[in-house]
């Protein structure tokens, strides 16, 4: 693309020399130097009848349903005194229709992607220079009539055209914007996108390599960088980027400000929740040698002393930790996944209120809190089972729901009944929240380390494995099991009939799976937790949803 | 150098061609009458044709061995008559004598055409055939049947309906019956019948049940000689069987005939090949035309089109042929007469063979040129005497420069010139079941290479076959296509074929033209 | 059954239709059909009966007592099977009496379903056949592709019960709604070979008051005459814009003939659509665009939508002064292009609905939406 700085308005000639025409089969030579101040992208026959005189009108693919809707639109096209038509190239454009566009005066060409090239079009003719200052001109009066991050950004998204903004931390959280904005992949923005919209491999290439990011640093109101206002600039050019770059730029003070109201970058918040939490806990007991909560960090304060600061510390960052309280364990469903990458958006994901308990992101999970009168477990496992429905959460998560707890001494109690019963749900598939109170002696089993145990109950049930729909044996024998053997509870628990129970009853036994026999039961408990909790009876790849 | 020649009822016409350039034209007005010879003007004479005894014939007069075959005494004599030396520069003139005859075209549809109607005992006349319909049901109305064109009635002798049949997809509708063909195959044979067409229903998209009827056939009487209607093609049971009928009943004169003109092109030095001119412009050998007799009819106009077009330089033009009472309008579409299956024919019958689309119309020398004038393509119009008689009407059309067609007066036949000046061609019509364009994509091309090589086979110079045309064409109501293929050839080196563009740049003027010795035209 | 009531006397007969017509009807139907193949089978059929049973009477619509039960003839399907599977001349009477023993009702008068293409002669040859006389009317006055798309349905009439009969002999009577009767029968037609005679819209002479488009059979017959007695070209064109209302749109010779990919809408219609550019090969006059399925539907000048269906559109060939039909329309034919307006009925809003050329898939308006808006 030619770096040449068009002042006055663009002809076709220009667009196609210059601009996003470029890669356009031209028809219809003559006449190229009619003057081109806008676009009208038509999807149908009557919204040709109204295209915009000296528009380049462009053919919607849904509106091209053959050589004779073409030539239709090209006769809308003279009728309105349009600069040019530009057609999908799915459309055969013969010597007839060529032959019109001529005695019609009207350029003609074809694109592959009609829609991605109105809106190049709509940004090349924005960027000469009169029109240039109009939209900065017009963002600074907007952006001067916004207070919400959100409002700022959804300023440029809506005014610029070809451009998709964000404001995001420096972790890579969505303050707001569209995340669009900001997904290229890692190894920078010429993979293709996900802008799908074009057909072809050639096409995706084409215009990945004519996309650019943009960057601008918005500091918050003490001055340290706090997060990146970044644009996607799907028709970039010298002069354009400069100019959305001058708007970015324009943007940064207002943003800053409205930011200043809202507390510290998240990601900031996390770790000082999690160093408080970890000071909170710091004395927690240990089951068979292992703490069930990370210690504290070395060189944090030791002994009751330390507690109590901690406690006041606490109080200070506004944490709601008297009165009745019940916990709330988050745990990934696979276990390897990078916490600490993805706390930010889990974070921002779950809160829905300000005033409640942080989500104080830990080695395992993620911990935190429900507090007042009606903090009851049943309540917090429906609140908690949606919010885990959300699409906002970005990576399957489950939950445990502890019992409930009075001040500081309670929350420690409550958190680590709910890490249990985390740890119980980890192994039943995504969004699943398991309550401490109802878990009972299963509790015990889901904490029992499971890797060597999972190899041992790989043995023992190899045959139950071999089936093809293991996964659901597994996972009945687990709840029969937890159920005491009633077919009828495990039904329940299942959500299936109990005949299908039955049936599947009836299919462990034929691999050679006693039930009856009480010493072989606990054996077999233990291998199905184990089972269930290291994934092992899962299709490969495909993770397990319940049902 | 090649040799055209029309053999009609009433005469022998033969042209003798170099580079698209007629060298000489020898006629004997009637088969067998030596004494009508005679000899054209020479070639600066504006005279018309006929009515003037060329005053030096000595070549006309026959050789005494040549009694028998007043064809090969015309092909003789324009090998051997002196070229009148006012009409070609001393260069060209040596080589035209040195250079041999490679090819011999005759257009016998004349005599064909005539043989149809012929009365008994004439020494052409074609053969009464019995006619077989495969059909799912006998027809009420008419009564078993019939036919609308009256030639083809009095040439079927016999007509029987078998059951059976197939619909367009080639489905079958009704089993054939072994006892009804048995039957219908009694009944024809006991009443003589020496050749018979087979018309089955949708034949064109199976012709199973036409195969079937001809093997008994065959196999009670192996000499009976059995046309069957899927190998003209085409759609329309009244047209396939009107194809049929009327091959089956020229096989025996065609045979003659070309038997004939074969002796005659044989005993020729340096032994040119033998052609046929055809009804779509094209040629076929005469092993091909015996076989397939029917495509032979309708020949001469077709031939007297490309003549006259390419006589007059040009590819492309809308070609009146004038004889004393009437204008033929026909066009030619690059350098071949366009071509159209189902038309009626002159003898009034619509077939599925291909023929080029003309219209008669009778005139007057007075309303000749209105007559033209609304049917102008207002490209290039030519006008020619296709019998010599026609001469006068051509005349009183308005000269070129005066902003009428440009007028074409070879000192010869021009349907012999222009049989000359043909190639072999080929020509498939058949329909198709396609659901996806690229089904029907392929069968096309499927198609179309099944053309190339008929053109190919039927003796084309290697690589010159090309598509003059192919159209798939969608047949109402049914997801089915009828595809028609015309493959053409570039011919040898001779041909004198005008270039692309030949009819952009005509020759300029008429004297010139004579001058330089690009003999045959005439304005 | 109930009695029929008795023809009644020749009074008002419009003509009496004998053999020595069907070269004029033959020759009219072409023109209002966007052309169409040769009909030789059914002519010379139509031509045998008619000799054999005498000529029928062509009567108008108000000739006829209002109680005289009467129904359509006309062939559903394509040309093409017609050329192979011609009639053996006793369908129509087959369907009529299919028809009559599902009704119970004995059939007074016959009635064409469109005076149109080969359907302007089945009509002549059931009347001939049932010695019945032939109401001057029909329910299209052009082709249109499905047997519901007719004036006669516009009106209210049932197009059921229906009888149909392939040249096969095979009969099939249908009993479903007018809206399902195509897509029925269009199943049955596939299978039997590609067309069937049909006996339709069971209806009295009075019902069809007001829903037929009178004179149909008439004016076919005056079309013919001009196509085949008239040899000079603005005659025959001042002849047809005198009969028929027909009016030249353009001229020119064909330039191009493409098979598009079928429009969305347009995929319940059994056809495949081509599309015809006329226009001037230099480049100078204006470019006429037709676009077609089995009839042409649309015509284009320069874009512009100037003519649709339901109003007839045809070539004529300049050169032999005859309709060309879509099969045989070729590159480079020189051709006038024609518009005869269909009858007023077609005109109204739920006319078009039904048979204006978004009823093809086609979403634009028709000329006189166009005028009105």
């Amino acid at each position: 693309m030619s770096a040449q700085r068009v002042t006055g308005q663009l002809t076709v000639a220009q667009l196609i020399r210059f601009g996003p025409l470029g890669s356009a089969r031209c028809y219809s030579e003559a006449h190229l130097e009619r003057l081109v101040t806008g676009v009208t992208l038509v999807s149908d026959l009557d919204e040709a009848r109204q295209c915009e005189p000296k528009t380049a009108m462009v053919v919607h693919p849904v509106a091209a349903h053959g050589v004779w809707a073409l030539e239709a639109a090209l006769r809308c096209a003279w009728e309105r005194n349009a600069a040019c038509v530009v057609a999908p190239d799915s459309v055969m454009v013969r010597a007839s229709t060529t032959q019109l566009a001529e005695r019609l005066r009207l350029p003609l060409l074809t694109v592959a992607d009609p829609a991605r090239i109105a809106l190049d079009m709509a940004v090349a003719i924005a960027d000469t220079e009169a029109a240039r200052a109009r939209l900065i001109s017009r963002c600074a009066v907007l952006f001067g009539e916004r207070f919400s991050l959100r409002g700022i950004v959804g300023v440029i998204n809506a005014e610029v055209p070809g451009v998709i903004a964000a404001l995001v931390t420096k972790d890579g959280h969505l303050l707001a914007g569209r995340a669009a904005a900001d997904t290229f992949p890692p190894d920078g923005p010429n993979a293709p996108g996900e802008d799908a919209a074009t057909g072809g491999a050639s096409a995706f290439a084409e215009d990945a390599a004519e996309e650019h990011r943009l960057a601008v640093a918005v500091p918050s109101a003490d001055g340290r960088a706090w997060a990146t206002l970044v644009a996607r600039v799907s028709a970039p050019g010298p002069s354009w980027t400069e100019t959305v770059e001058t708007i970015l730029r324009l943007a940064r003070a207002p943003l800053a400000s409205a930011g200043a109201g809202s507390r510290l970058s998240l990601a900031h918040q996390g770790s000082r929740d999690r160093l408080l939490m970890e000071t909170l806990l710091g004395e927690g007991p240990t089951v068979q040698g292992r703490r069930l909560l990370p210690s504290p960090r070395a060189g944090a304060s030791h002994g009751a002393e330390s507690a109590v600061g901690a406690e006041e510390l606490a109080r200070d960052a506004g944490w709601p930790i008297d009165g009745r309280l019940v916990a709330v364990h988050l745990r990934p469903l696979q276990p390897d996944r990078d916490l600490e990458a993805a706390s930010p958006a889990i974070t921002a994901a779950w809160r829905e209120d300000l005033a409640e308990a942080p989500l104080v992101p830990l080695a395992n999970g993620w911990a935190t809190w429900y507090t007042g009168e009606d903090a009851h477990p049943r309540a917090v496992e429906r609140n908690v089972r949606r919010r885990l429905a959300s699409s906002r959460i970005p990576l399957p998560l489950c939950a445990g729901v502890g019992t409930e707890g009075e001040g500081m001494a309670g929350l420690r109690r409550s958190l680590r009944e709910a890490e249990l019963a985390a740890g119980s749900a980890g192994g039943q598939g995504d969004q699943r929240v398991e309550c401490y109170g109802e878990l009972g002696p299963r509790a015990v089993l889901a904490a029992l380390p499971v890797a060597e145990r999972a190899v041992a109950a790989r043995t023992l049930l190899a045959a139950l494995l071999a089936d093809p729909k293991a996964e659901v044996l597994l996972r009945t024998l687990t709840a029969l099991l937890d159920c005491a053997g009633s077919t009828g509870q495990t039904a329940t628990r299942l959500g299936v009939h109990r005949n299908t129970v039955l049936g599947r009853v009836e299919r462990i036994r034929a691999k050679g799976i006693d039930l009856d026999s009480p010493d072989q039961r606990l054996a077999l408990h233990v291998a199905c937790h184990a089972l269930l909790a290291t994934g092992e009876a899962r299709d490969s790849g495909r993770p397990a949803r319940p049902r | 150098m090649r040799i055209g020649v029309r053999l009609d009822t009433c005469g022998v016409y033969g042209a003798l061609l170099d580079r698209g350039r007629v060298l000489r034209a020898r006629s004997t007005r009637a088969l067998g009458d030596h004494t009508a010879d005679r000899l054209p003007g020479p070639r600066g004479d504006r005279d018309p044709l006929p009515e003037r005894p060329h005053p030096a014939a000595p070549h006309s007069a026959p050789h005494p061995r040549d009694r028998a075959s007043p064809e090969l005494a015309l092909l003789r004599e324009l090998l051997t008559a002196a070229p009148v030396s006012a009409h070609r520069t001393a260069s060209t003139a040596p080589a035209a004598r040195t250079k041999p005859v490679t090819s011999v075209t005759w257009d016998i549809s004349g005599i064909l055409e005539s043989a149809l109607t012929a009365p008994h005992g004439s020494r052409y006349r074609a053969q009464r055939v019995a006619a077989v319909r495969v059909l799912p049901r006998v027809p009420v109305a008419p009564a078993g049947g019939g036919h609308h064109a009256p030639i083809i009635t009095s040439l079927v002798s016999r007509r029987a309906v078998v059951a059976g049949g197939h619909d367009l997809f080639g489905t079958e509708l009704v089993a054939l019956e072994a006892e009804s063909v048995s039957a219908a195959v009694d009944e024809l044979l006991a009443g003589g019948a020496r050749a018979v067409a087979v018309t089955g229903t949708g034949a064109a998209a199976c012709s199973d049940h036409e195969v079937a009827v001809a093997a008994e056939l065959l196999r009670r009487r192996p000499d009976v000689r059995v046309c069957l209607s899927h190998e003209a093609g085409g759609l329309g049971l009244l047209e396939r069987e009107a194809a049929t009928v009327l091959n089956a009943a020229l096989l025996e004169v065609a045979d003659r005939l070309i038997s004939q003109c074969e002796e005659a092109t044989e005993a020729l030095a340096g032994s040119p090949s033998c052609w046929f001119v055809t009804g779509d412009g094209g040629r076929v050998t005469g092993r091909r035309l015996r076989w397939s007799p029917v495509t032979g009819l309708a020949a001469g106009i077709a031939a007297a089109l490309i003549g006259a077009a390419r006589l007059a330089r040009v590819a492309d033009a809308v070609v009146a042929l004038a004889d004393d009472r009437a204008l033929t309008i026909g066009q030619v579409r690059d350098g071949l007469p366009h071509i159209e299956a189902d038309l009626v024919g002159s003898n009034g019958i619509r077939t599925s063979v291909p023929q080029s689309v003309t219209t008669r119309i009778p005139v007057h020398r007075t309303s000749a040129a209105a007559q033209l004038a609304t049917r102008s393509r207002h490209t290039s119009d030519v006008v020619a005497a296709l019998r010599p008689e026609g001469a006068e009407l051509a005349e009183a059309l308005p000269r070129h420069a005066e902003g009428g067609p440009r007028q074409v007066r070879p000192d010869a036949d021009i349907t012999a010139v222009g049989a000359a000046m043909t190639e072999p061609s080929a020509w498939i019509d058949l329909l198709v079941p396609a659901d996806t364009p690229e089904g029907l994509d392929r069968h096309q091309a499927e198609a179309e290479q099944r053309a190339l090589g008929l053109v190919a086979a039927y003796g084309a110079h290697p690589g010159s076959a090309h598509l003059v045309r192919s159209t798939a064409t969608a047949v109402g109501y049914l997801r089915i296509y009828r595809l028609q293929v015309r493959a053409g050839s570039h011919g040898g080196p001779d041909t004198g074929r005008p270039a692309q563009g030949g009819a952009a740049a005509p020759e300029p003027a008429a004297g010139q033209a004579r001058g330089r010795s690009t003999a045959g035209e005439a304005q | 059954m109930n009695g029929a009531p008795a023809p009644s006397p020749a009074t008002g007969v419009v003509h009496r239709i004998t053999a020595d017509d069907l070269p004029a009807v033959v020759a009219g139907h072409a023109l209002l059909s966007s052309g169409g193949g040769g009909i030789d089978g059914l002519t010379l059929s139509v031509a045998e009966l008619l000799r054999r049973h005498g000529p029928v009477e062509l009567v108008p619509l108000d000739a006829l007592p209002p109680e005289t039960h009467c129904a359509a003839v006309g062939l559903a399907g394509g040309f093409a099977p017609l050329l192979e599977l011609p009639p053996g001349g006793d369908e129509s009477v087959l369907a009529v009496r299919a028809l009559e023993e599902r009704t119970g009702n004995r059939l007074g008068a016959v009635v064409a379903l469109n005076s149109a293409g080969p359907n302007a002669l089945f009509p002549i040859a059931a009347a001939a056949s049932l010695g019945l006389p032939l109401v001057d009317c029909d329910g299209m006055g052009r082709i249109l592709p499905l047997i519901n798309m007719t004036t006669y349905a516009l009106g209210g009439l049932s197009a059921t019960p229906l009888a149909a009969v392939s040249q096969t002999g095979e009969t099939a009577v249908l009993d479903c709604s007018t809206a399902r009767s195509d897509r029925l029968l269009r199943g049955i037609v596939e299978a039997s070979g590609g067309a069937m005679l049909c006996a339709l819209y069971p209806t009295t002479v009075g019902r069809l008051r007001g829903v037929a488009i009178e004179g149909a059979t008439s004016r076919v017959m005056r079309v013919g005459e001009l196509l085949t007695g008239e040899n000079r070209h603005a005659g025959l064109l001042a002849g047809l814009a005198r009969t028929v209302g027909a009016r030249v749109l353009a001229s020119g010779q064909v330039t191009a003939l493409d098979l598009p990919t079928p429009s969305a809408g347009a995929r319940h219609f059994p056809s495949v659509p081509t599309s015809i550019v006329v226009s001037d090969p230099s480049g100078d006059g204006p470019v006429v665009r037709l676009e077609a399925q089995n009839e042409i539907l649309l015509a284009l000048i320069d874009g512009a939508v100037t003519a649709a269906v339901p109003d007839v559109l045809c070539l004529l060939d300049r050169q032999r002064l005859q309709p060309v039909s879509l099969e045989n329309v070729a590159l480079a034919d020189h051709v006038d292009v024609l518009v005869v307006p269909a009858a007023p009925m077609w005109h109204t809003p739920q006319g078009l609905a039904m048979a204006g050329p978004r009823a093809f898939g086609f979403p634009v308006r028709h000329p006189a939406e166009e005028v009105s808006r």
